[in-house]
């Protein structure tokens, strides 16, 4: 089901579906970006960023509290008019969808490198997006099903396989600890704030619950989870390859991943235990922002119903998914919106919430 | 949903089931030419344009299986051996596929050969593979061969095993007895890093006693060899780099006498005194238990205790600086005293001109030798 008046979420979901849609998306070549912003401090990109999307998240709440029962995209409605508010969504949908694409082209290509080295990379990206489809068809609570039942086996193996990686960190690589000015850190904070860009999925999904404040510590939490698994995923890569090493490989973290080797114990490629077992996350995350694409287009328009949304998205999808050629255009294209997101996906609720509260729109009002 | 709508849906599930796990095009093990082994040597004739001499080591699986019930085992060779001429390893290892009857695969590669008179020109370029292979194994070995690597690969192991995987086990399982373990992501990573020197172990054939030697280690200065450190300052250089060090200590007494020691542990801890990296000062901690003294004193008393290891700790310290001074002397910082100035100084340090700099270094020493314990009481 997609409609909050027919199903609702646990607390406890807003923390599985966050984590989940955070972590799904570029966890394997992020601190590429960290390094470039930061050098060897480069872990703490991932935490600078995350210190504004605290504001974005009790913005969206503050939100859900004035216009109880509405998506961000019917609060925009009321807050800025029709016309405007089905611009400014509608940008923002292709925006959105386009990213994911380009994200799920760049895992894509991960896949073909390291696992499928054969099979032609569209017929298994068509599978897979299909698969994805499937699930996002079937609304929230299949989504919610699916990524309860692999979030918490998933964390704890992409935490234990980092920690494994401990022992091959030469610490000199991560000093000193504060060896940037504060313009580098709000760079840094800048260029890796991509990664908590799946957070505007919670405008979508506030409304199906009725107890907000749990609901919010629990996305705070979700939050705090991500940003401690980025933490110790940049420690290890910068720590293991260097600043300068690290940019010699295209996805860092299933590098050092590799460099983890415990003799004798049946899991001695525990890379490929790293890469299945994200793999799943990445499938959750994926359907996850097609629900959340496809739920905001059927409430732009609607007599566009939702599941008719979810098909009408598909070509479009599934075109920008086969238009890179390789990694290289992939990132060159994914870069652009990296840069650029950060207006629309934080900017977005911030300037609506700040609109109602001036104009004193809603409940509190 | 109706039953033939249900039908229909499950037969489009179960479809890709056949089509996605990955094995339809797999090439089992049989049509697989397993190269466990891969030498980089100079051409023989430097002016020609195929300026590499390549050679795998591929094991013949059927001879090094274990006898299965019924079936002796095999008398017949363990390995044969392909060696080509060409520009690049890239190109070479695609001449080879060529001319092998399965399909060359590069999952299980143990070593990586690198002659030494070639490596002294530099193996940045020769070494690009390793990283951009992405089934090559980041565990395979470096090392530097003291004859050709095809010359080496192409003897036998007279505990009549594959000579790779012999070679593979003494570096894995005697680390710093006579060398040290260095893997292929190790290597080429202290060469992206500015002012990182890498070392790998040395390797020679010994055809007296017809065994595989591990003897001492080559000292880069970036990508070029810049000399060979023996196996005495082998075990040095693992004190001082942290590594794990099985291959004890013999400490000369006055009077000709000695004291063995063994599971020797040590930590070290570079301390930059300036961040021009002029004046460095290197704390050394070494554990140690008694394996034998070679004169009749089963027990010490506390002051010949203490004194055993002012004696040990002034041993272990001028060998460590005559290793220092080799070092030094070869421009190759491989204990990365340019990366501890970083890592105190950050920005401050400038690597420009490092390693002549590290050259005219003063480096202080201070040893600390404790003997833990000894079976027999002191």
């Amino acid at each position: 089901m997609t409609f909050p008046e027919k199903t609702s979420l646990r607390p406890s979901m807003y923390l599985v579906l966050i984590f989940t849609a955070i972590i799904g998306y570029d966890m394997l070549s992020n601190p590429l970006v960290s390094v470039k912003a930061l050098g060897n401090s480069g872990y703490f990109a991932p935490l600078a960023a995350a210190v504004p999307v605290i504001a974005i998240i009790i913005a969206m709440f503050a939100l859900q509290k004035r216009f109880p029962g509405k998506s961000g995209v019917q609060c925009a409605s009321l807050i800025i008019g029709h016309v405007p508010a089905v611009i400014i969504n509608l940008l923002l949908i292709i925006f959105w969808r386009v990213f994911a694409a380009l994200s799920a082209r760049d895992i894509m290509t991960l896949v073909s490198t390291q696992m499928l080295l054969k099979t032609p990379l569209w017929f298994f990206s068509t599978i897979g997006y299909l698969g994805i489809m499937y699930l996002a068809y079937h609304g929230i609570e299949s989504i919610s099903r699916f990524v309860a039942f692999t979030f918490i086996p998933a964390t704890i193996i992409i935490i234990i396989v980092f920690c494994a990686a401990f022992p091959y960190i030469d610490i000199r690589q991560l000093l000193p600890v504060l060896d940037f000015s504060i313009t580098d850190l709000i760079k840094g904070a800048f260029s890796m704030s991509y990664l908590y860009f799946p957070l505007i999925l919670l405008f979508l999904i506030t409304p199906y619950t009725k107890k907000l404040p749990s609901a919010r510590r629990f996305t705070m939490a979700a939050l705090a989870l991500s940003v401690l698994v980025f933490l110790i995923q940049n420690i290890c890569a910068i720590g293991i390859f260097g600043t300068s090493g690290l940019n010699r490989y295209t996805w860092p973290t299933l590098e050092f991943a590799h460099v983890i080797n415990i003799r004798y114990i049946a899991l001695e490629q525990i890379g490929v235990v790293l890469l299945t077992v994200w793999l799943v996350l990445t499938f959750g995350a994926a359907a996850f922002n097609y629900w959340g694409t496809a739920l905001a287009l059927s409430q732009l328009f609607p007599k566009i119903s939702y599941k008719m949304a979810v098909l009408i998205l598909a070509l479009p999808t599934g075109l920008v998914l086969l238009l890179p050629q390789n990694i290289i255009d992939t990132r060159f294209y994914l870069l652009i919106f990296e840069r650029w997101g950060v207006l629309a996906f934080f900017g977005h609720p911030l300037i609506l919430w700040l609109i109602a509260v001036i104009r004193r729109q809603g409940k509190e009002s | 949903m109706s039953k033939i709508k249900q039908l229909l849906l499950l037969s489009f599930m179960i479809l890709p089931v056949f089509l996605l796990s990955g094995c339809w095009d797999v090439e089992g093990l049989e049509n697989r030419e397993l190269y466990t082994a891969i030498a980089i040597d100079g051409a023989e004739d430097a002016a020609l344009e195929d300026r590499l001499r390549v050679t795998v080591q591929i094991p013949l699986i059927k001879n090094i299986l274990p006898p299965a019930a019924g079936a002796g085992e095999s008398q017949g060779p363990k390995f044969y051996t392909i060696s080509v001429n060409a520009k690049s390893v890239g190109e070479a290892l695609n001449m080879i596929n060529d001319q092998v009857s399965g399909v060359l695969d590069n999952g299980h590669v143990k070593l990586v050969l690198l002659q030494e008179d070639y490596a002294r020109g530099g193996v940045a370029q020769e070494l690009d593979f390793v990283t951009r292979i992405p089934q090559l194994p980041k565990h395979a070995n470096l090392l530097i061969t003291r004859q050709t690597g095809e010359y080496i690969l192409n003897q036998t192991s007279p505990k009549d095993l594959l000579p790779s995987l012999d070679i593979y086990q003494q570096l894995q399982l005697k680390n710093s007895g006579r060398s040290l373990a260095v893997a292929a992501w190790e290597f080429v990573k202290k060469l992206d890093e500015p002012g990182q020197d890498p070392y790998i172990p040395v390797l020679e054939y010994n055809e007296d006693n017809k065994t595989f030697e591990l003897n001492g280690l080559a000292a880069f200065r970036h990508d070029k060899l810049a000399g060979i450190l023996d196996t005495n300052q082998t075990r040095f250089i693992s004190m001082l780099d942290h590594r794990r060090n099985d291959s004890g200590l013999e400490i000369p007494l006055p009077g000709g006498r000695e004291a063995v020691f063994r599971v020797v542990k040590a930590s070290s801890r570079i301390i930059p005194q300036n961040r021009q990296g002029s004046n460095f000062l290197i704390t050394l901690k070494v554990h140690a238990s008694i394996s034998e003294f070679n004169f009749a004193r089963p027990k010490l008393t506390k002051k010949e205790m203490e004194r055993l290891q002012e004696q040990a700790a002034r041993f272990v310290k001028e060998e460590c600086q005559q290793v220092l001074s080799s070092i030094q002397a070869l421009h190759a910082d491989v204990l990365l005293l340019g990366l501890s100035c970083h890592a105190k100084y950050g920005k401050d340090f400038s690597y420009v001109d490092w390693r002549e700099k590290y050259g005219r270094a003063d480096i202080d020493l201070e040893v600390d030798f404790t003997i833990d314990r000894g079976e027999a009481y002191f």
